[in-house]
């Protein structure tokens, strides 16, 4: 990363140009998050990361999901709500 | 007097009052080094319910009606919330009576509670070794014996790793089941309301208490659970568990151990235990970073010294909100801050995207596993707490961030003196887990 990157980052952080000592710190957390940077370009895990796009459009809780669970709870254990209401 | 139900009995055979039980608490308090609390509060019960008369503490992230709520940062210092928090509001209606606000790390962020404005927080049980964090004020609380029960949040295992570094129950619920109202937020897609306690028992009577459905937490999932005795104590018998074996084997020797002890009361009280392999647990660790750098910079863009939080002197906007944040914030903050926007930066795209599908693909893997088992169990930590002043371990959340990931309930219970196994399960499928954890209550072992 550049000092003129950083300074940008800095910016849009809206910090002041004191936090530069932390550079080095940010450099290294952009270097360990490297461990996945790429992890989306291998075919089964880009398949993968396709279908998280499209659950991204739904809601992260799925219905059949609770149906399954409601199912196994006895007396009312759960609320359910109405189709369509999460 | 350890738990709800020995307190309800003490009350009412007479043998202490509500308000001798929530002096006693204040004296241990007192009397304590462990730094739990950042304010205490005077006795106040609002109605009777019920959990009347039972102390309990409440991290310093929940907003409360005319008590500072300062996030353990300089920035919220005197911040004076005039409302409660959802969880909060629920348990004063209760009858539950409020210690006080629990020290934390700054914003929730951390995990060994040294990041703290106000300090940081000792473990009670050996004052050398950090509590854990981000809720380490609440674990100390409960430990020391100042509270019956606490409410902390839990983003990566903020509560669940300090109970497990202070041998107490810790419970995160399904993601959604708690409304998030007053709770301040850290990363939204990841914070879960959650409790530590002493005995499994009361982390459920409590998550009863509080999982009412809230419309003003739109992410709320609008599910009540129910707390069943008969549920929670129906054993483990001829049913299916899951075990990280290769986890395990990962941790120290004492940890280990102590774990397996713990594991084999499984076998014994009839359950089935198969072994199973987690595919993504480093590249989880590295997802959650991201992913809650990203949040944590949006959720935190709020204190500019204008709309939340103190404010230093500038000229205009922009150097009023730049020396605002560099003066009040702490250091781990403001390189969460600069991490997250780095991320959610052009610059950070192929980062992010990584992180969003090993999120994906470790919760297919989860559900995968949960759809043939019960529960599945794993570490809570590899390592007994780091001491204080140590260079923090930031894998020591490394077991945690898998179910704040996926938002699968987890709750963990002690195997051995500052050590604790951790149980997962099934989407709003609580009692399932609680009755795992039921079973191995008890066994800790070690010292």
């Amino acid at each position: 990363m550049t000092n003129r990157e950083f300074a940008q980052l800095l910016a849009y952080a809206r910090l002041g140009k004191s936090e530069a000592v932390l550079k080095t710190e940010i450099e290294q957390a952009v270097k360990e998050a490297g461990a996945i940077a790429n992890f989306a370009c291998d075919d089964a895990q880009s398949r993968a990361f396709s279908l998280m796009r499209e659950d991204q459009a739904a809601s992260s809780v799925k219905r059949e999901e609770l149906l399954r669970n409601s199912a196994q709870a006895k007396d009312g254990f759960f609320y359910l709500p109405e189709e369509g209401t999460l | 007097m350890n738990d709800i139900a020995s307190v309800k009995k003490a009350f009412s055979d007479g043998k202490i009052s509500e308000t001798e039980l929530f002096d006693l608490c204040m004296k241990r308090a007192e009397g304590s080094d462990s730094n739990a609390y950042i304010t205490r509060c005077a006795y106040r019960k609002e109605k009777d319910g019920i959990l009347s008369g039972v102390p309990f503490a409440v991290k310093d992230n929940f907003a409360t009606k005319d008590v500072l709520t300062t996030c353990a940062s300089e920035m919220l210092s005197e911040y004076v919330p005039f409302f409660d928090a959802y969880a909060v509001e629920r348990l004063k209606k209760a009858g539950a009576v409020m210690t006080g606000k629990t020290n934390m790390d700054e914003f929730a962020i951390g995990s060994t509670g040294e990041t703290s404005f106000y300090g940081a927080v000792k473990n009670p049980i050996d004052k050398t070794r950090v509590a854990g964090g981000s809720s380490s004020g609440s674990a100390a609380a409960v430990a020391e014996g100042s509270a019956v029960f606490a409410l902390g949040s839990d983003t990566g295992g903020s509560v669940r790793l300090p109970a497990a570094y202070c041998s107490l129950v810790g419970l995160a619920p399904t993601y959604s089941l708690v409304s998030r109202y007053g709770l301040i937020p850290y990363a939204s897609s990841l914070d879960r309301v959650g409790i530590i306690s002493r005995t499994v028992s009361d982390a459920a009577i409590v998550l009863d208490e509080i999982s009412e459905i809230d419309n003003r937490d739109m992410s709320n999932a609008k599910m009540k659970y129910t707390f069943s005795e008969e549920k929670i104590k129906r054993g483990v018998r001829k049913r299916k568990i899951a075990v990280a074996e290769e986890l395990f084997s990962l941790c120290d020797k004492k940890t280990a151990r102590n774990a397996e002890q713990t594991l084999e009361k499984l076998s014994r009280l009839g359950a089935e235990r198969v072994s199973v392999s987690l595919h993504f647990v480093k590249e989880a660790l590295c997802a959650y970073k991201i992913i809650s750098a990203i949040e944590a910079s949006s959720n935190l863009l709020r204190y500019d010294g204008v709309r939340y939080g103190k404010r230093a002197a500038g000229n205009g906007f922009n150097e009023i909100a730049e020396k605002t944040r560099s003066t009040y914030f702490g250091s781990e903050v403001k390189k969460k801050i600069l991490s997250g926007c780095f991320f959610a930066s052009a610059y950070g795209e192929k980062y992010k995207n990584g992180a969003y599908a090993v999120r994906k693909m470790l919760t297919d893997e989860l559900e995968g596993i949960l759809h043939d088992a019960d529960a599945l169990i794993l570490p809570s930590a590899k390592t007994l707490p780091p001491m204080l002043n140590a260079k923090s371990d930031d894998d020591t959340d490394e077991f945690m961030v898998l179910s704040a990931l996926s938002g699968h309930p987890s709750v963990t219970v002690p195997s051995g003196n500052m050590t604790g196994i951790q149980i997962m399960g099934r989407y709003f499928a609580e009692n399932d887990i609680l009755s795992v954890a039921y079973a191995l209550e008890g066994t800790q072992h070690g010292d």
